[in-house]
Parts: structure tokens; sequence; C-alpha cells
């Protein structure tokens, strides 16, 4: 059994315009130890998506639905006493921002002792500050034990991140939702922080969910990925398996736009236009305004999510045949060859 | 290296005279202590001794970490800071101390775009305004040419003319940074500083803005100075490139040289860092990972900045001994400030390791155990 298993979920907005099918019927699971990436554009709903398996949307506006299993049990019919003991004890998250998530007026060392004694009756205090300067420890803040009497605006980004991170593995979860860990950081703490998650994934065998838009950090980190858009997953396959052989024109667009470090290349394939509003989303399939393999099919009807060539591992939603899909494909598995020699 | 091989190392593209050239160029911010006798106790030092020169029709990029410097020095260049010293000179003209009036005619040459396109567009003007208001500052034209040009404009930057009259707030992320681009060019200008403009866009909205810019120069002959944090994006777009590291420029050179043959330890930390989408390669990649956060800019470390983080750090030598900014080997024009520039790229899984186990023996956000190297923590700087 997967650890989390969501299906058909829906997370629908009520605004002043309308609804907002902000998320609107997402499968995936995540097993145990793994690492899933769900990329996407802002707008997309893959924070929205983790925010309402975690219970956290606002409960006057929103409307969901599905189902969200972790080890059997529906988060999103849970009573909220149970789901209060899950979250933060079995299931973690890291925010995006480091600076807005952390309390400015507790030292992290109190924010840290809370989230111990609120998910442990046995534990005294002395036992949970303890195990909060372990925690800091764990994540690379030297001179843990006076550091854990600062305040927030005491550590720069990076290690307020690296704070972020301690509180939610002070629980030891099962799984870790990572909602955008390091964009708000620069490319040398990036790269400290993904070792980091990487490191205590292994010690700890947490199962991760990377919610990112940067497909650079997908491929380090993730061994299955998911590709939204408009609130529907568009793709999901293994890392190997979308990076070799894409089959969704968003990704190959995703892929063609972004410039690469180790190539030139004159221009970059662009996607032309906008995301779409999710208020009123096109009819068919949501990417045929900037699609440019869009048939007639796609302007009517919305293709499933279909497993490529039958196999469930790699699942697209795109009525392109096969054929066509491989040529593409095909191309992308010629270019990360080229790149590797 | 033979000079054939220097020859082809040599830009392709021709490119004019020298458009920009900036000298030492320095911008402290005082931090001042009391509140009606201020007296300045410290100065952020955001820019320390930068120069460069930028000819005319090339992109220079400037690449660096949050806090480096590159926002402040460009502000400085097109003078909407005032240097603290050092020298700016633009076609010839040393613009540094030039007044309010006599810069005027001036900025009609050099324009600026912004990273945030929520923020720099006033959100109560409609977008004809907003891209008309440098031509009507600089009195070029009737209402009715204005108007013709502005809609010129528009169309040019890929939005519809007939949205002249829509406000900002009707535009997405892109669109607006295509307004601010639009608002760049309506003088003509030679120079455009760029800072930051595709930061806050998607990936697709951002290759559609890099692929407009790279059009408009050689639509327009323009000259970029093109700031960013994100080296793939710089690496396609410019031609040269400078790192800029606690406000001095660590390298520069053509960027087929800076990226291929990094000499500066920096630069081959930032390119090392940068996660590559690509699984095998990311799995096999020797990534160079630099212990501890940026030193603050109030307090930096002795002699090279980048010390106290650095793998090839030699004791008594780089916290001694300022490097210059200057030719280490490598391609013609190609300059780094280093006394230990690397010798091959990528390095050697035995080369990061002894760097490790050389410079960084103070914990993991190398801070060193002696007191002058403690001072290079923010927390406590």
């Amino acid at each position: 059994m997967a650890l989390l298993e969501v299906q058909d979920l829906k997370t629908y907005f009520r605004t002043d315009d309308g609804i907002v099918k902000a998320v609107d019927g997402v499968n995936f699971s995540v097993e145990k130890g793994k690492t899933l990436g769900i990329v996407g554009e802002s707008g997309c709903g893959k924070s929205v998506t983790c925010l309402s398996i975690m219970g956290l949307n606002p409960k006057k506006t929103s409307i969901i639905s599905g189902q969200a299993l972790y080890q059997g049990e529906d988060l999103l019919t849970m009573p909220p006493g149970r789901l209060r003991q899950v979250r933060g004890n079995n299931i973690a998250m890291i925010f995006q921002d480091p600076m807005t998530s952390l309390n400015p007026v507790y030292t992290i060392g109190k924010q840290l002792v809370e989230a111990v004694l609120l998910h442990n009756d046995d534990v005294t205090s002395k036992q949970a500050k303890a195990r909060a300067i372990e925690s800091i420890k764990a994540v690379g803040i030297p001179r843990a034990e006076q550091r854990i009497d600062d305040y927030p605006h005491q550590f720069s980004g990076g290690m307020r991140q690296r704070v972020m991170i301690a509180m939610a593995l002070i629980n030891n979860p099962d799984l870790l939702i990572a909602d955008e860990p390091t964009t708000a950081l620069d490319v040398t703490t990036q790269a400290q922080i993904l070792k980091l998650m990487n490191d205590l994934q292994e010690r700890f065998g947490s199962a991760i969910i990377m919610i990112t838009h940067d497909l650079g950090v997908v491929a380090e980190t993730a061994d299955d990925v998911v590709v939204m858009y408009a609130g529907k997953i568009q793709e999901a396959a293994g890392v190997d398996d979308l990076f070799h052989e894409p089959m969704h024109p968003y990704t190959w667009g995703l892929l063609g736009s972004l410039p690469k470090i180790d190539e030139d290349v004159e221009r970059l394939t662009q996607i032309p236009g906008q995301p779409p509003s999710l208020l009123n989303p096109p009819v068919g399939c949501r990417f045929n305004p900037r699609c440019s393999y869009a048939m007639d099919i796609c302007i009517t009807d919305e293709p499933t999510l279909d497993g490529v060539r039958g196999e469930n591992a790699h699942r697209t939603r795109c009525w392109l045949d096969q054929a066509t899909k491989d040529r593409e494909a095909a191309k992308f598995a010629a270019e990360r060859m080229a790149e590797a020699v | 290296m033979t000079v054939a091989a220097e020859a082809t190392k040599a830009p392709q593209k021709e490119y004019g005279d020298e458009l920009l050239v900036v000298d030492d160029l320095v911008k402290h911010f005082p931090v001042t202590r009391g509140i009606i006798f201020q007296k300045q106790i410290a100065a952020v030092k955001a820019v320390d001794g930068v120069s460069f020169t930028v000819r005319e029709g090339e992109t220079l990029g400037v690449v660096g970490e949050s806090g480096c410097g590159k926002s402040t020095m460009a502000r400085c260049i097109v003078r909407l800071l005032d240097p603290t010293g050092g020298k700016v000179t633009f076609h010839g003209r040393d613009i540094t101390r030039l007044s309010r009036t006599e810069m005027r005619p001036i900025r009609r040459e050099m324009m600026m775009v912004f990273q945030d396109p929520f923020a720099s567009l006033n959100a109560r003007k409609r977008v004809g305004f907003i891209v008309a208001e440098p031509l009507e500052v600089h009195g070029l034209g009737t209402a009715a040419e204005i108007k013709r040009r502005v809609q010129e404009l528009l169309e040019i930057v890929g939005l519809n003319p007939e949205h002249y009259n829509r406000f900002p707030h009707e535009f997405s992320g892109g669109q607006r940074q295509r307004i601010g681009i639009a608002r760049a060019l309506a003088v003509n200008p030679k120079l455009v500083v760029c800072d930051e403009p595709v930061s806050a866009l998607d990936v697709s909205v951002q290759a559609q803005i890099l692929n407009l810019l790279k059009d408009l120069q050689r639509d327009f002959g323009l000259t970029y100075v093109f700031i960013a944090h994100d080296l793939n994006v710089v690496r396609h777009i410019s031609d040269r490139v400078m790192v800029m590291y606690l406000g001095k420029a660590v390298e520069v050179g053509e960027k087929e040289q800076l990226y291929v043959e990094p000499k500066h330890p920096y630069t081959g930390a930032l390119l090392s860092a940068v996660p590559i989408a690509n699984p095998d390669l990311g799995r096999v990649r020797k990534q160079i990972v630099l212990e501890g956060d940026v030193p603050s800019p109030i307090n930096p470390p002795t002699a090279c900045h980048f010390h106290p983080r650095c793998p090839r750090f030699v004791k008594g030598k780089c916290d001694v001994d300022d490097p210059e900014l200057i030719h280490r080997g490598g391609g013609k024009g190609h300059l780094a400030a280093c006394h230990y520039p690397l010798e091959r790229w990528p390095m050697t899984e035995a080369e990061i390791r002894q760097g490790h186990h050389g410079a960084v023996d103070g914990g993991p956000d190398g801070r060193a155990p002696d007191p002058e190297r403690a001072t290079a923590d923010p927390a406590t700087g």
C-alpha cells in the first residue's frame, strides 16, 4: 500500500466572480521513502493540492472532494482532532518563504519545543528542549545550544529554511511536503538545502512531496514526477522517463523553454500565450489554446490521463497519436544523450 | 594556449566602440546611530570598486547572489543613485557628477527595465500613459505623434495596441514586463539596463521575454547590461559575463570562457550549484557545496572577500593580500580576482575534497574558531 494515495482530489474556491477550479481531479500516490516531484507554473494548483491534503485551505470558501488516503485513513474526512495528531507528527510541511512562516516574536527554540510537546504527552519540557537542540544540529546549524534562544530575524534565509526543516522533521514524520523549499534562496544555498534534505531522507526514510517550478530541482531530487497544468495532471512518470521520453506537448514546452547552462541556442522554444484563468478554463484539453499540436478534438473533448503504451507507470493526458509523441520524445532522448557526452 | 586556439575564442560578433566605461565604482550606504545627532558608525559596502566596459551592441551579463551589489551597481550606472566614488563614463562623457538638468538629455540614452512588473508600473495610470510618459518628459512629438508611437511600441513588444486604455492590473506578469520594456524603448535608448527582468516570471513566459529582448537587440542595435541571479538565463542572453561577490567583480570574461573554463572558485561553485534538468547528469555531477552564508557587506572579510568560504583558501595569502582582477590564464579578456585560479574544470573529486579539509575547519557554516572569521557571520556582524 502506498503511504499516501490521492484519488480524484478536487478543490474549488468560491469567489465573487464564480467558482475557481484550482485543482480538478488529481490522482497520485507516494511510496514510502520515495520523492514525488510536482512541477508546474504559478497557478497550476500544485500548492493548493498539498494544502488540501493538509487541510489548510480556508474552510469557508473552499469546496473539497475526493480522497487523500494516508495509510488507508482519509485525511479529507478525518475529524479535526485526529487531523491535528497526524499533522506535524506523521505528515509535516515546509513552506516556501522561511521569512514569513516562522513566528517572529518567539525564539526558534520555543517554536521547536512547541512542536514536540504538542504531539508527545510523555515528554517533559527539558527532554523536548534536548530534542530541539538535536534537531537543529541535524540540519547543520552550528552552536545549537546557543542559537536555540535566538529569534528568527537573527538567522539568514538559508539558516531559517534549515530551522523550518528541523521543525518539520522533529517528530520524524513519514511524509514531508515541501512547497518550493528553495525558491526564495540563492543557488549556492539551494544546493546546501537540497543536499540536506537528501541526507535526511536517507537517514530517516521519510517520503517527500517536492513542489517546485524548477525542472532542475525535480531532476535532481525526485523519483517520480507529476506535471500539472491548469489544475490537472498532464503527465506523470518516473523521473528518467519524464526527461528522456516526455509525452505531453506542455512538458515539451517546459523543457524547451529552459535556457541550458551547457549548450547554446539562439532562440528558446517558447510556449505562446499565458496560463488560462481557472474561473473559466478552456473547453476540451486545457492546454489547447497554447498547444502547437492542437487538433479539432482537442478543442471539443478533454483527453483522459492514460498510460503510455498501456503502461501505468507513465501516464499522459493528450489526444496526439503515439507515433507523433514518440517522434517528439526521441528529440529529447537525443538531447539528453548529447548532454551526457 | 596556442595563438590559433585564442583566435577561435574571440567573439564572433563585431562590436562598436566603448559605450559605457565604469571605473572603480563605489557605493557605500551609511549606517547611522542616534535620532537628532546622527552619527555614521559604519557603512554597507554595497559596491566596492567595480570596473568594466560595455561596447556598443553587446550584452554584459552580471550574476551574483542576493546582496552582492548587482542592483545597486545598476542604479549607480543610470544615476538613480549617486555613487560614493569612482567614475561612470557614457559615450565618452563623465556622468558621475552631472546635475539633474545636465543628466536629463542623457537619460534618454540609458533606460532601465525593473525586476518586479507588479511594483514598477503605476497602478493608477493607463498603459498608454505609462508608455507615453518618457516621450512627454523629453518633449518628443505632439500628442497625436506620441499616441501613434505608443501603439507602435506596444505592437513591437507583442501586445495588442488596442490595449492602450487598460490598466496594469488587467495584464499578467509577462505582459506587464512587456509594458516595462515598451516604456524603456520609447525614447530609443542606446543602453538598456535590465535588473532581473525575468526572475518574477514562469519559465514558459520567461522564454518569451528572453526571446523578445534578443529580437529587440537585433532590430534596434541595443546594448544591454543584464542583471540576473540565474546563471542559465545569463548564459543564454549575454556575450560577456561578470560575476560579482560582496560588492566586487571576481571574474569577467566572454561567456564561453567563463562557463566552460571558469577561473575563480566562486564562479565554479555557482556553476556547480545550478540544478541540471537532466537526471543522468545530476547524479554524476560533482558539486562544490559552499559552506555557510554570504558575509555581511558591513564588515566584509579581509583581502579576498570570498576566502572564508573558498575551497582553495590558503592561509597567509588570501586573507592578507587582496587579489587584483587580472588575466589569470585562459582566453584573452578573461579576468579573475584570485591568487589560486582553477586549473581545470570541472574540478576533480580530490580537489574539491582537499578544499573542504583545507578551508572549512570551523563547522558547517564556515564559521572558524578565530575571531577574524567570526565577524563574517551576518547574524553577529
